[in-house]
């Protein structure tokens, strides 16, 4: 493909991303995956197209006609795929003001700037749109073949918001990097593409949760009552609605509006190139700034560790965002079941607070362990590696107590009991994830957390079901069922698993240091 | 001045000795068997082609890797059986500093001054020194993420010298960083030497090893091809060899066929 067009080319730059971006996502695999990888994209998309045959016969009485509710549901959905995509978007572009990667390189050359902003801009609403696509397409596709050619609507539609939220992901992160500054802004950023890209299942959720009057207000305040009566009214905010439904007219003027904003976003693509520049190098100062101060120590090698992993952990927005990410997308879940009119409350949040906690604590195990940036200058202090362990370990206590204690707390004001034995499991899933992750380290940088399975998908594995069994064990012992005792016995031939088979296989699990002191 | 020595250490001990030290990765023989003995207060260096194994020396020595066979022993101190306590007369700063990007020079000091347990008062008190000497004053409270190599270059060296350790390891602690930061490190290297400090880096700038080394050590193919003073090692290359570069080009050439 880029042989066919000219280097230096506008396309040519969007084709080099692209190419990056796919061997990010196929790092997500464990990468390698070489020339296979489009055998196994092909094979996947034609596995998502036999899905996605009866899945289209599962939609089309929700989705047929021009009723007020199916195009709520239409609607409702394209707002969570523009949430995710403008999530997506905010990540991208501020891993392009940031991370750098090649932009370095494209600068010191003779393309111009605008054009190699312009063409990152494209590979973002490009990957964006990709990751919609996957699974949208092949509903499309699967659609047309047996509803009619309507369908493929959501080709230009999908590709119009693509452009819309990637435009304002630009706007948001280039305005944020001139209102708040280049280091609070990748901070800001990050924290709203998490709390955007989960929030609106979140908020779908709790607007679904209130009770029927209030539900009406809300939902009058939201969607005029004209509007839903009257489908066929043209309207600004149903113009995506009216577009994904075949409207010709309609998707003209989004597809106009997508080029647009896209356009507008281009316009600021010498403020994306100062911006990018100012972000390298950027002096940032601890919260005191750098007036001369007197030089207090405290001692102690436990606490001096504890110390370094939780300034560590403040001071680095992607990696609180990554936090954030995984307890706003698992709290929907808790939302689900707690709607669920059949499950008394503590039986349903308890399993979410199991889950979500013992996910944080692996997360924050790996990044002490794992993601250790001088692991070098630990193994050469005089300190036993257990000391540092442990140190280490209760480093990562104090921050998965505090996500456990909210829910716990308010659970604890209806029924004590329940939360105490929520705050039992929690703790207990914890540990075992925490440990888990000590004993099996995958060292990686701490930035990639949330792609640190890609290393060892059978640890990953592990984790997920040990989750999932503290869970179960929870809700049997709430339940009163003398079973959960069963549930937490399977938990122990889960943990040890991994040691197991490399204790037969004669392997040694290798230390962070160890890894990073490969062979020369 | 310096960590005190492990109880007793009887005073005769070497700085450093190697007996057969060999380390293999797989098939590839990194180190095949040196014999190194360092005197206290010298500075050592250690030239040697890419891959002859100097850094995997001193990775042995810091305790980060563990010898297929062979002795080390620092300053008396069996390094092998005793790492804690060797460690704890050591320092070891590779050629990528070993930095938090997120902490600042001071709160690094801090740390490592805590991990090697140093006492927060002397801690405090060495950690103004070395800020002072290595002029990092204006930025003691900056994050390191914004720093050049240079100026990582020096806190990682404040790092290692805040607990005053009495064997300092350097791989290529020069390299990449101005000429203005190399003349601090070089002369915070040598008052160290004068202060009684033993030293043993790698470089490979060879004015470095020729100025500011007491002895230099070549190594290649794994083994420690020939040592000395330049003087020595200038007569026993020949009397065509002028400069360390020809000693040194020749010495390496030499031990490869031998080899």
């Amino acid at each position: 493909m880029r042989r066919l067009v000219p280097a230096g080319s506008f396309v040519w730059l969007v084709v080099h991303d692209l190419r990056l971006n796919w061997r990010r996502f196929a790092d997500l695999f464990g990468g390698g995956l070489g020339s296979r990888a489009l055998v196994i994209a092909a094979a996947g998309l034609l596995v998502l197209h036999a899905l996605a045959w009866p899945a289209v016969a599962f939609i089309a009485p929700f989705v047929a006609g021009d009723s007020p509710e199916s195009r709520l549901l239409i609607g409702g959905g394209l707002v969570a795929i523009a949430c995710w995509m403008f999530a997506q978007g905010l990540f991208a572009a501020t891993r392009t003001l940031y991370d750098r990667g090649d932009l370095d390189l494209l600068y010191g050359s003779p393309v111009s700037p605008r054009r190699i902003l312009a063409a990152k801009a494209t590979a973002i609403a490009l990957s964006s749109l990709g990751s919609v696509a996957m699974l949208t397409l092949p509903v499309a596709n699967m659609g047309a073949l047996r509803l009619g050619p309507h369908w493929l609507a959501v080709y230009p539609t999908l590709a119009a918001v693509a452009l819309i939220a990637t435009g304002l992901a630009v706007g948001t992160v280039i305005g944020l990097f001139t209102l708040v500054g280049p280091r609070r802004a990748r901070f800001v950023a990050h924290m709203t593409g998490a709390l955007v890209g989960g929030g609106f299942v979140l908020v779908a959720q709790v607007i679904a949760m209130l009770p029927e009057r209030m539900r009406s207000a809300v939902l009058a305040v939201l969607i005029p009552d004209a509007r839903l009566s009257d489908s066929a009214a043209p309207g600004l905010i149903w113009l995506p609605v009216d577009a994904l439904l075949g409207d010709a007219g309609a998707m003209l003027v989004l597809l106009a509006a997508g080029c647009g904003v896209f356009a507008a976003s281009a316009v600021l693509g010498r403020r994306f190139a100062e911006a990018s520049l100012a972000a390298v190098g950027t002096p940032s100062l601890s919260g005191h700034g750098r007036a001369a101060r007197p030089i207090r120590f405290r001692g102690g090698v436990a606490r001096s560790l504890r110390i370094k992993e939780w300034r560590l952990l403040l001071r680095d927005p992607s990696l609180f965002t990554q936090l954030a990410l995984q307890i706003v997308y698992t709290i929907p879940l808790a939302v689900v079941l707690v709607r669920s009119d059949a499950l008394p409350i503590a039986i349903a949040l308890t399993p979410a607070i199991v889950v979500i906690t013992s996910q944080v604590a692996a997360s924050l195990a790996w990044i002490a362990v794992s993601g250790e940036d001088a692991p070098e200058l630990i193994a050469s202090a005089p300190v036993e590696p257990k000391a540092v362990d442990v140190a280490k370990l209760s480093a990562i206590a104090l921050p998965v107590l505090a996500v456990a204690a909210i829910p716990v707390a308010g659970l604890a004001l209806t029924s004590p009991r329940e939360a105490f034995l929520a705050f039992a499991f929690a703790t207990g899933a914890s540990a075992m994830t925490g440990l888990l992750n000590l004993w099996h380290p995958m060292p990686g940088n701490r930035r990639g957390m949330l792609r640190r399975h890609a290393q060892s998908k059978l640890v990953g594995l592990l984790e997920h079901v040990l989750a999932i069994l503290w869970a179960i064990a929870a809700v049997l012992a709430l339940l009163g069922s003398s079973l959960w005792i069963g549930a937490l016995l399977l938990t122990v031939p889960v943990l040890f698993y991994e040691s197991a088979v490399r204790a037969l296989s004669g392997r040694r699990p290798q230390t962070p240091v160890e890894s990073s002191l490969a062979a020369p | 001045m310096h960590t005190p020595l492990p109880s007793g250490e009887t005073g005769h001990a070497p700085a450093l000795r190697l007996s057969g030290v060999a380390k293999a990765f797989g098939t590839k023989q990194a180190v095949a068997g040196i014999d190194l003995t360092l005197k206290r207060g010298e500075l050592y260096a250690l030239l040697g082609p890419n891959g002859a194994g100097k850094t995997t020396t001193l990775r042995m020595v810091a305790g980060l890797l563990k010898p297929d066979r062979g002795e080390i022993s620092i300053f008396g101190v069996d390094a092998i059986c005793s790492p804690i306590a060797a460690r704890r007369i050591t320092a070891w700063l590779p050629d990528e500093p070993m930095l938090y990007d997120k902490l600042t020079p001071v709160e690094y000091l801090e740390f490592v001054a805590g991990l090697w347990g140093v006492d927060p008062r002397t801690a405090e008190r060495r950690a103004e020194e070395l800020i002072d000497v290595l002029d990092l004053g204006p930025h003691a409270h900056s994050r390191c993420e914004g720093f050049s190599r240079g100026m990582k270059q020096k806190v990682a060296l404040a790092g290692a010298l805040i607990h005053e350790p009495s064997l300092i390891m350097l791989d290529e602690p020069l390299t990449g960083i101005d000429a203005a930061i190399a003349r601090q490190v070089k002369d915070l290297l040598q008052a160290r030497v004068k202060a009684g400090a033993t030293i043993v880096l790698t470089t490979h700038i060879l004015e470095v090893a020729e100025r500011l080394s007491d002895r230099i050590g070549i190594v290649a193919g794994g083994r420690l091809a020939a040592e000395g003073t330049f003087a020595e090692l200038k007569a026993r290359a020949g009397r065509d060899h002028s400069t360390l570069e020809d000693v040194f080009l020749s010495l390496t050439a030499r031990a490869q066929e031998a080899a």
